[in-house]
């Protein structure tokens, strides 16, 4: 039986309880950290072996696939997914496979994100955050849910 | 509706097809560029962006394409009214993604379009030397060429 396994991955900061969305400062912070997280994926997502794989055939596929979101309104949420329906597979030659009981390259992700980044990643979060928590914030005014662009909402640039 | 940019690289594709001979797909080194540059692109975009809830600037992001024959990035925000956003005092026409986008994406344009170039040699040299290897020498596939990384690396 063949079954999908794309991978989402996310991770909601405890930053207290402030209830406002992080400011610019803030934001900025929680984006260098999702940039390195998602810097930390793509460099493991590479060195494939691929063995029997014919020449011409795509490569490298399932490394341009990996892609991030911060949500900063209520709190602050980051998500790392990669949707191609294999991902969750992946393992090194010679290692074991998920099936076989393995970790595969996302389980190993995983530990590594949560050993090494997530615990700084809230330090620095949260230390951006108590500097901050006094300060007030000039705010601008916008004008006015979710759904794909359409051929009037793109513009197509070609180089 | 959201708003989509896709940025195609047809240079880039021209340059690949006359010195590889036929389309291949980006290799890790040019992905990387590509990368580097539409997060970077992505990330100013979200600076400019007017803050009222965030909603709309928390929306955005980029994919990549990197298929054979087909190489870009895309800036992208399914938030269903980032397309009627404008900053305050400015009109309501043209909207705020149809300026504030295009002009980002042309600002990083050239430079990356100079260091793909270099990349593509870099990536054809390593693929030239893989080939030349005598029979009974170990030779790394194609494929296995363009999963690794030669920046840095001497080839030949």
């Amino acid at each position: 039986m063949a079954t999908r396994a794309g991978v989402t991955m996310s991770s909601t900061v405890d930053i207290g309880d402030i209830a406002r969305r992080l400011n610019d400062a803030e934001r900025r912070v929680f984006v260098r950290w999702e940039r390195k997280i998602l810097d930390r994926i793509k460099r493991k997502w590479r060195n494939w072996e691929y063995k029997g794989r014919p020449d011409g055939a795509p490569v490298n596929v399932s490394l341009s696939t990996w892609t991030s979101r911060v949500q900063t309104t209520t709190g602050a949420v980051l998500t790392v997914e990669n949707l191609i329906g294999y991902a969750g597979y992946v393992h090194r030659a010679g290692l074991p496979s998920i099936a076989a009981g393995g970790k595969g390259v996302v389980g190993e992700l995983v530990d590594e994100i949560n050993a090494n980044d997530v615990p700084k990643m809230t330090a620095d979060l949260r230390a951006e955050v108590l500097r901050n928590i006094a300060t007030p914030r000039r705010r601008r005014q916008v004008a006015g849910g979710r759904s794909p662009a359409t051929e009037d909402t793109t513009i197509r640039i070609e180089a | 509706m959201g708003v989509a940019v896709p940025v195609r690289l047809k240079s880039i594709e021209a340059v690949v097809m006359a010195a590889h001979g036929r389309a291949r797909s980006l290799s890790v080194d040019e992905l990387d560029i590509v990368d580097e540059v539409a997060s970077t692109v992505t990330n100013q975009i979200e600076e400019d962006w007017p803050v009222d809830t965030s909603t709309s600037r928390d929306g955005f992001y980029f994919t990549i394409q990197s298929a054979p024959g087909h190489y870009g990035y895309t800036i992208l925000n399914d938030v269903d009214y980032v397309q009627y956003i404008h900053a305050a005092g400015t009109p309501a026409k043209p909207e705020l993604w149809r300026t504030l986008i295009p002009r980002t994406v042309a600002e990083h344009l050239t430079p990356m379009l100079t260091r793909l170039r270099f990349a593509v040699a870099d990536t054809q040299r390593a693929l030239a030397f893989e080939a030349a290897k005598p029979k009974g020498k170990q030779r790394l596939s194609e494929a296995q060429v363009l999963s690794r990384s030669w920046r840095g690396r001497k080839v030949a």
